[in-house]
């Protein structure tokens, strides 16, 4: 690593750090989306009960699955790492969530340094700083990491560090001076994906496998010899020691692999990728964002530009990023042959960024080569060029990234310090199995963000009625023996009708359920109760749905 | 005075670690203080006793030792009954085996 890389890394650090922190630097509680209180929840427990686990707690494992069919009841649903990397953090930062928040943003961000490393070694500095530049404001990544995806996030980032050292270990191979260690770190880079979350893998494997055909068409020469077998024997025996622990976590979890292949929805091959609204609405809002928004309508010509002079030029290091181009495109269109549905599928799109940008940049800076001028000149154009994509990108992407990220689930949108403090005292006085229905917090998120930190788990109105028809909690015939009612977010909104005529509701509705409930519990805007004997409201009564 | 690289990535560190710390006070400066400490250096000190560059050491330790630190402290926490003492035990035992490799092993 020479001065240059050193300055540019920490320039892309330092930029990178301030703006994807800037969510938590305005208001220190924790924010996103349902899924982000979960990933939230895994490392907070290990760090607060000073154990990671294998068994999840109830008001974790209750969640989603509840039950792995081969694992059993209770058992972890993804593997450990990325969320006690959470817990270590909370230990090593002593603060609940502010170090979590930056191991997060920083995690989700990598992906910045992981494209700047690989376009800096087969491409230069210019360029990969350029990339690295364009991709902090990635407007996509961004919005999936304030969402909550962040564990996929964070496994994507390793496809262009892998795609680099399995080109060197290929091309050494290639070449005759085979490099094994270059096999081993892809392993272990692999694994680590892995460990983040299985999507990541998705798209790592194909694309190696294209280039290593691409490349052995290419030289002639069988991709498995002789010589490299027993290398590539080793590899695979540390990535199955590595992984098989945690392969039961997503055999027994619920999905379901196809069982059999139906070619469907043909014409979108004809497309990079198509979806109707109803396909991601609720998945992945994230593929609701149109190109232009994304790269902008001057950036996409040097996208195909950049395309051309990889298959023209078709060099190695070229035919890395066409292998990344016919990887991506064929995992997008997996839908096609039945396997995984478009929702999932558009996940993948969070990896589209870096190889987009990546080819933008080749686009833009080999554009000048193409004009007959004496070099002097030509640099001369170049670094005007190279001006302009910084300025276009801090004015359009940065502008927006910046909006987007420092209005970030303002105000009550966020749990507040309040219901944070409630939260606390559930934590402390109520059985640790407790199940507690609650009323009033204002959105989804808000109501799991106090499950999560309460340790508790708490069932909100809408899902009342399919808690209680859940298979789990028949058979083990769990009940609701707690009732939290907090007003702190209604009476800020009361000026609107709707949680106006919520508020009046709930307050009727409180005093009638009064012969039924023992207060333990009560603050400025909230109350707890012990039920005397377990009810079952009809939730269809409350004129409420959260925001 | 003459700049190296290694005086200039110290500098760096100490940057994003300033940074860290006029965004988030000491709580900032200890996570990513302790990100690198753990995260990275152990796996950078493995690294080390092998033929790679010297970027490529410091990129594929941050990506390997983001992933398989947690990993080893989820193992080594099924005995240590404790998580604290656990990533201690798992820090020290990763920088021995840098240690011995560094002692045992000639370069790859």
């Amino acid at each position: 690593m020479n001065k240059k890389d050193i300055i540019l890394v920490t320039i892309l650090f330092l930029v990178a750090l301030w703006l994807w922190t800037l969510p938590i630097k305005n208001n220190p509680l924790p924010f996103g989306e349902g899924d982000a209180a979960w990933h939230f929840a895994n490392g907070d427990w290990a760090a607060q009960s000073d154990h990671s686990f294998w068994r999840s707690p109830p008001y974790i494992a209750y969640w989603y699955y509840g039950y792995n069919t081969i694992l059993g009841e209770a058992a972890l649903e993804y593997p450990p790492p990325w969320h006690l990397n959470e817990g270590i953090m909370q230990i090593i930062g002593g603060e609940r969530f502010v170090p979590v928040f930056i191991y997060i943003a920083i995690t989700c961000f990598l992906f910045i340094f992981s494209t700047y490393f690989l376009i800096r070694k087969l491409y230069g500095a210019l360029p990969a700083f350029l990339v690295g530049f364009g991709l902090i404001f990635s407007l996509r990544n961004i919005m999936v990491y304030l969402w909550g995806q962040r564990p996929t996030t964070a496994s994507f980032a390793f496809i262009p560090i892998i795609l680099y050292s399995f080109y060197k270990y290929f091309n050494s191979h290639m070449e005759g001076k085979e490099r094994p260690i270059y096999l081993y770190i892809t392993v272990l880079l692999m694994a680590g994906q892995y460990m983040f979350h299985l999507m990541g893998l998705i798209i790592t494997v194909p694309v190696v496998l294209i280039f290593a055909i691409f490349l052995s068409i290419k030289n002639r020469k069988f991709p498995v010899t002789k010589s490299n077998l027993k290398t590539i024997l080793i590899c695979s025996f540390i990535f199955l020691i590595l992984t098989m622990p945690f392969i039961l976590i997503y055999l027994g979890g619920g999905g379901q692999a196809p069982t059999s292949i139906k070619i469907q929805k043909i014409s979108s091959l004809f497309h990079w990728f198509r979806h109707e609204k109803a396909d991601v609405a609720n998945v992945y809002p994230a593929a609701r964002f149109p190109y232009s928004q994304l790269y902008g309508n001057h950036l996409l010509p040097f996208l195909f530009l950049g395309i051309i002079f990889l298959l023209i030029r078709r060099k190695d290091k070229d035919i890395l990023l066409l292998s990344w181009l016919v990887g991506m495109y064929l995992v997008l269109h997996l839908d096609v042959l039945s396997i995984g549905d478009t929702g999932r599928i558009s996940r993948l799109l969070v990896a589209e960024s870096y190889l987009f940008y990546s080819i933008i940049v080749i686009g833009l800076v080999n554009l000048i080569s193409l004009i007959k001028l004496p070099s002097q000149k030509k640099n001369y154009i170049k670094y005007a060029l190279v001006v302009l994509f910084l300025i276009s990108v801090t004015s359009i992407q940065g502008k927006q990234a910046y909006s987007t990220l420092n209005n970030a689930y303002q105000g009550i949108l966020r749990i507040t310090p309040y219901q944070y403090e409630y939260a606390e005292w559930i934590d402390k006085n109520l059985p640790k199995d407790a199940l507690v229905h609650t009323v009033g917090p204002i959105t989804y998120p808000k109501m799991r963000f106090i499950h999560v930190l309460s340790h508790r788990f708490l069932i909100d109105q809408s899902r009342y009625s399919s808690f209680h028809n859940h298979s789990l909690v028949k058979e083990k015939n769990l009940t609701i023996d707690y009732l939290l009612i907090d007003y702190s977010d209604l009476i800020q909104l009361q000026n609107q009708e709707r949680f106006g005529k919520y508020l009046n509701y709930t307050l009727e509705w409180e005093k009638s359920l009064q012969p039924n409930l023992t207060l333990i519990y009560e603050g400025k805007y909230h109350r707890i109760y012990k039920i005397k004997d377990n009810y079952l409201s009809n939730p269809g009564d409350f004129p409420f749905q959260f925001l | 005075m003459k700049i190296n690289n290694k005086n200039l990535a110290i500098a760096a560190l100490l940057m994003i670690l300033l940074l860290s710390f006029i965004l988030f006070g000491v709580t900032g400066f200890r996570t990513i203080f302790g990100m690198f400490l753990l995260l990275f250096l152990p796996i950078y000190l493995i690294l080390s006793n092998f033929k790679l560059g010297g970027d490529e050491k410091i990129f594929f330790s941050f990506f390997i030792g983001i992933a398989l630190f947690p990993l080893l402290v989820w193992y080594l926490n099924r005995i240590v009954p404790s998580l604290r003492v656990t990533i201690l035990v798992t820090f020290i035992l990763l920088i021995l085996i840098g240690l011995f490799l560094r002692k045992r092993f000639r370069k790859l």
